[in-house]
């Protein structure tokens, strides 16, 4: 799939993608689960692609774009045990120390 | 009708409970591990589940769904339908009773059309031991929901039947000790007659389990088998019944187990309906509580109404057929079989939904539960089969009189 250029889909053509659009992606997904291809992951690779796309740093997108067209996946780590739908009410906590992020 | 429990309903209502708290549901999860993990060729329990029965059997909680004094303490359908109600709550409860299908079934068949050797060999240690039975009637290649087409063949020869063929969805072959096999024995007759019924113990050379059928995603355990009969011989006298008599005895077979079935799904609803009501008073999202969630609130009261609902049908078809036997409550039976099914696989999924993503866990089992109830769409007859019965009953009534007695 990386070789075909699918996994980089919706990454610009700097970082290594095809340069498509989300109708591109929405194709490839009809077809894909057409022919039920083990491929659960791409869908949640695809929001993370664009997140970063949108909100990414240079360094981000050089990073993990460039991985995610080589075949890589990313993850999303959002739902907790106590909220869910209600993204406002989410614990998990983030603090700075230093130069760097702590979570908990 | 009236519907207050007898006295002895009442008292053996309130025992099933406290067992079932008690013993039951401390160990439920483990067991159910157990059915899959130990359950085999020659096991027919697993450890755990033999020592709820040995407890069950010491405190008389045992075979209560037998009518026959003999065996049982003789409870109506009406009767054992509310302890069914109690069992129903869990999925393992009624092993624990001696209560589970398919052996019931199977124990009332045996009971009802068995010859005095018959019981002793295969009745007795149903009723008494840790055995099972399985129930072999469904074909792959042959529409289930008729068994006028059975094709499987059971032929004399020198005193032997010799059966030949394939079926499949043999509930609880692994680890059954004897298979009922319902196979045609009389191909010219007419299509009610072709099929008798034959003891197979699954020991016999020939008789071998295929394969155990992967329903949604689950195979382990006594499971749902594909089994092969290849001249397979077992002695004349294995015949249970008369001869040609096997789609009558699966009738009356499924009478009484589908008011069983039908109570069990409305026990297991309400659990499904608790779990649901504490997951909407417990978590918060948007500013409250889900239940004050008018979505939420529509789940739950409709639920509650539907449970309510299918219960009273139940519980009337089964005063019905104590009162006036199964002949004449074949209407609200094949109507409860349907509305029962449906509620259950409803609630189950408003539990789950409400549960969110927790709900399609195995945590909680509700998951579980969806995919028995899913299952009691189909097994014992699909709704639609039923519906097509229900429909045609009701529109006979209608026929101009002459057209209906032509």
């Amino acid at each position: 799939m990386a070789e075909l250029g699918w996994y980089g889909l919706t990454i610009a053509e700097e970082h290594g993608g095809s340069g498509g659009s989300f109708l591109d992606a929405a194709l490839l997904l009809e077809e894909t689960a057409r022919g039920q291809a083990p491929i659960g992951a791409y869908g949640v690779t695809l929001i993370c692609v664009g997140a970063l796309n949108r909100f990414g740093s240079d360094e981000q997108k050089r990073d993990l774009l460039g991985r995610v067209a080589r075949g890589g996946a990313l993850a999303i780590a959002m739902s907790e045990a106590d909220a869910g739908s209600d993204v406002a009410a989410l614990k998990c906590r983030a603090r700075r120390d230093g130069d760097e992020w702590v979570l908990s | 009708m009236d519907f207050s429990p007898s006295d002895r309903v009442a008292q053996l209502g309130d025992r099933v409970r406290a067992f079932m708290a008690e013993h039951v549901a401390p160990v439920e999860d483990e067991a159910m591990r157990a059915l899959d993990d130990e359950v085999g060729a020659g096991v027919a329990y697993p450890a755990i589940l033999v020592e709820l029965r040995e407890r069950a059997r010491a405190e008389g909680l045992w075979n209560l769904f037998l009518p026959d004094e003999r065996h049982g303490p003789g409870l109506t359908n009406w009767e054992y339908g509310l302890l069914c109600e109690e069992m129903g709550r869990s999925p393992v409860a009624p092993m624990a009773f001696n209560c589970a299908a398919p052996d019931t079934g199977n124990m009332e068949i045996l009971a009802e059309y068995g010859t005095p050797e018959q019981q002793r060999r295969w009745l007795a240690p149903l009723l008494d031991d840790h055995a099972r039975s399985c129930f072999s009637m469904t074909e792959p290649e042959t529409a289930g929901s008729d068994p006028t087409g059975l094709a499987a063949r059971a032929e004399l020869d020198g005193g032997d039947w010799v059966i030949d063929g394939r079926k499949w969805f043999t509930s609880g072959y692994n680890g059954a000790s004897v298979a009922i096999a319902m196979v045609v024995t009389d191909p010219g007759a007419a299509p009610h007659r072709r099929a008798s019924m034959i003891l197979v113990p699954v020991d016999t050379p020939g008789f071998t389990g295929v394969r155990p059928l992967p329903v949604m995603g689950h195979s382990a355990g006594p499971g749902h088998w594909e089994v092969s009969y290849e001249g397979v011989r077992v002695p004349e006298e294995n015949l249970l019944g008369a001869r040609g008599d096997g789609f009558a005895i699966a009738q009356a077979r499924l009478g009484p187990g589908r008011i069983h079935h039908c109570m069990r799904a409305i026990g297991s609803a309400e659990r499904a309906f608790e779990l649901m009501c504490e997951r909407a008073n417990e978590r918060e999202a948007f500013g409250g509580p889900l239940a004050e969630k008018q979505f939420v609130q529509e789940f739950v009261a409709t639920s509650r109404m539907e449970i309510d609902a299918a219960r009273l049908m139940v519980l009337h078809a089964a005063w019905k057929m104590d009162t006036e036997g199964k002949r004449a409550a074949r209407q609200e039976i094949s109507m409860i079989k349907v509305v029962a099914a449906q509620m259950h696989q409803a609630v189950c999924d408003r539990a789950m939904q409400v549960h969110g993503a927790l709900g399609m866990t195995d945590d909680i089992p509700l998951a579980l539960m969806w995919r028995q109830g899913r299952w009691l769409r189909i097994a014992d007859g699909p709704d639609e089969v039923h519906k097509q019965s229900i429909a045609r009953r009701e529109l006979s009534r209608f026929k101009p009189r002459d057209a209906a007695e032509a």
